[in-house]
């Protein structure tokens, strides 16, 4: 199924989720992109969608995703809300985060897959270069921290 | 002949774009209210925290009516001000958004209003924003909507010249403090000083790696140090809804309906920020289209909340003695009911175009008594498109502001 298939189906089925409670949320797979190929800006549902999937790796649970969305159509301030969505995410203690010790042991590979994580592309030399550096310099980064910076970065707004 | 009055700033005139005072509220008694039930108390008083009279209650629906704590005013709200009882909602279908959107655009609107778009009018939000002089930051204009279905869009226009820039910033507290949210979505996430800083720097590398030009849906804007404010204010009322303190915080027996509490939050935010301009609606009273006594329970209740809201108005720093509350209804309700009878054999009443009653509500100013002239009736004709430019003249913006098809409500002024 298409991406715009798939949020056009998504659009519907929250438009009429007041009266009807079997409710199927599907935004199909994403297809990573290099850089410079990322065009289309995700709207903010789209965005809780995938960045629950990035952390969790599995779909987002209708009443998680049900509780974002009111909480997002209820404030105007929409930046705020999901940077509260966002932080929310990433405190939930089930979420599994690489340690400071792993981090510590292997930065490459924690940058790598943080990379691909999030922005769905490998990270460049010159990437991998600048946040290892930043890692080994400053040793209070925590992937909570790292994770953060990313998924409120320009890029991840995009796919 | 008529001498010059000299104000005490030594000038003879006011000044363009002096203000009467430095806050308007402006509550939506909506959901639509016909002055049969409210102002005309054809059912005895089902009001009385905010209008004079004693008339007791119909006897056949007195049993539906829920009893209220005893208002927290020493005397009825109208003797603080004026009470209009001739607005019409003059044009445009007698619909709830249409009423909403004519009382807070200061425009009359057609069918073709659209329910998905935000309106296309600025709403009196931007044109506060736009052209008060100083202009103020969102956290000085605040929309509390009942619900976070359409109303939301109410909070800025689609206007080119307007729009989110200028916009309010906009809460439908109901739904959003509602226990999952205040448990599940905070913002939690501790940063000192030097990480917060490392962080933007963190972002800011991976942004210059990603040049686009992109215009996010971030609606109204606030500015850091305002976002902090809001996001500790909306913290604080939280910690509350999750450790149960906004549990009946009223104490009305046996609960708090949907509009005493947006009232409340109403008046927990203007504790917190002490905004230049408010507006909250309400909307219980639209039961009535299905049960007439529940309608009369929803004015009670209203009554109720708006009393509560003028006594925190005077208790609260910064707006005590300086605010204007503006009380109307969006729309009316029907002469004719419909077929619907409730179990006090009372029919229920729907609002629609071709009725002249769903056009009729009235209008409330009250304020200090140097601003709004107390204790008084006008029976003058006046429109519901009135209250925004009544509000710019009371805000002092309305010399900038674009002509609008309403009458400053001069009457309400000492």
């Amino acid at each position: 199924m298409s991406i715009a298939k798939a949020l056009q189906i998504l659009g519907l089925t929250l438009l009429i989720s007041s009266c009807q409670r079997t409710t199927i949320y599907d935004v199909g797979t994403q297809t990573p992109n290099i850089p410079g190929q990322k065009n289309e800006l995700k709207d903010d549902l789209q965005f809780m969608t995938i960045a629950y999937r990035d952390l969790y790796e599995e779909e987002i649970p209708v009443s998680v995703l049900e509780t974002m969305r009111k909480a997002y159509v209820s404030f105007g301030d929409k930046a705020l809300v999901v940077d509260e969505i966002v932080q929310s995410l990433l405190l939930n203690p089930d979420l599994e985060l690489p340690t400071q010790q792993e981090i510590a042991d292997d930065p490459g590979a924690f940058i790598s897959q943080t990379y691909k994580r999030f922005f769905l592309r490998d990270a460049s030399d010159f990437e991998l270069a600048f946040w290892e550096s930043q890692l080994a310099e400053d040793e209070s980064l925590t992937a909570q921290d790292i994770y953060y910076v990313f998924m409120t970065s320009s890029e991840y707004k995009y796919y | 002949m008529t001498l010059p009055t000299i104000l005490p700033s030594g000038r003879l005139f006011a000044a363009t774009g002096a203000r009467r005072a430095n806050h308007v509220v402006f509550c939506l008694f909506a959901g639509g209210v016909r002055n049969m039930e409210s102002i005309l108390q054809n059912e005895g008083n089902l009001m009385p925290a905010m209008l004079k009279g004693n008339s007791s209650i119909s006897s056949d629906i007195a049993g539906g009516i829920t009893p209220m704590p005893g208002s927290p005013l020493p005397k009825a709200l109208q003797e603080y001000g004026t009470l209009f009882t001739n607005i019409k909602f003059s044009d445009g279908p007698t619909g709830h958004f249409n009423g909403h959107a004519s009382a807070i655009t200061g425009q009359h609107t057609t069918e073709n209003l659209s329910l998905r778009t935000n309106p296309p009018f600025p709403t009196v939000f931007e044109l506060y924003r736009k052209h008060n002089s100083p202009s103020h930051a969102a956290k000085n204009a605040w929309w509390l909507s009942h619900s976070n279905s359409l109303y939301p869009l109410l909070n800025h226009s689609s206007h080119p010249s307007y729009g989110a820039q200028y916009a309010a910033n906009q809460i439908a507290p109901n739904p959003f403090f509602q226990w999952d949210v205040s448990v599940n979505l905070r913002h939690e996430l501790q940063f000192t000083d030097q990480k917060a800083a490392t962080i933007d720097e963190l972002r800011s590398y991976l942004d210059s790696n990603f040049r686009k030009t992109y215009s996010l849906n971030n609606g109204v804007v606030n500015n850091d140090q305002d976002r902090e404010q809001i996001v500790s204010w909306l913290k604080g009322i939280q910690d509350r809804v999750v450790t149960g303190a906004l549990s009946n915080p009223w104490g009305v027996q046996p609960y708090m309906n949907g509009d005493q509490y947006n009232l409340f939050f109403a008046e927990e935010l203007m504790k917190e920020f002490q905004p230049e301009l408010l507006v909250v609606n309400l909307f219980g009273v639209d039961v009535a289209h299905d049960e007439y006594t529940e309608y009369c329970d929803a004015l009670h209740r209203a009554d109720y909340g708006v009393a509560h809201l003028w006594d925190t108005i005077q208790n609260t720093p910064g707006m005590k003695d300086d605010t204007v509350l503006i009380v109307m209804p969006e729309i009316g309700r029907n002469e004719t009911p419909n077929t619907i009878v409730d179990q006090y054999g009372r029919p229920a009443l729907d609002h629609t175009n071709g009725d002249p009653m769903a056009r009729d509500v009235f209008c409330m100013v009250v304020g200090p008594p140097d601003v709004i002239s107390q204790d008084s009736i006008s029976s003058d004709l006046g429109a519901t498109v009135d209250v925004v430019p009544t509000i710019a003249n009371i805000l002092g913006f309305d010399t900038d502001m674009p002509s609008l098809p309403g009458n400053v409500l001069n009457a309400a002024f000492s």
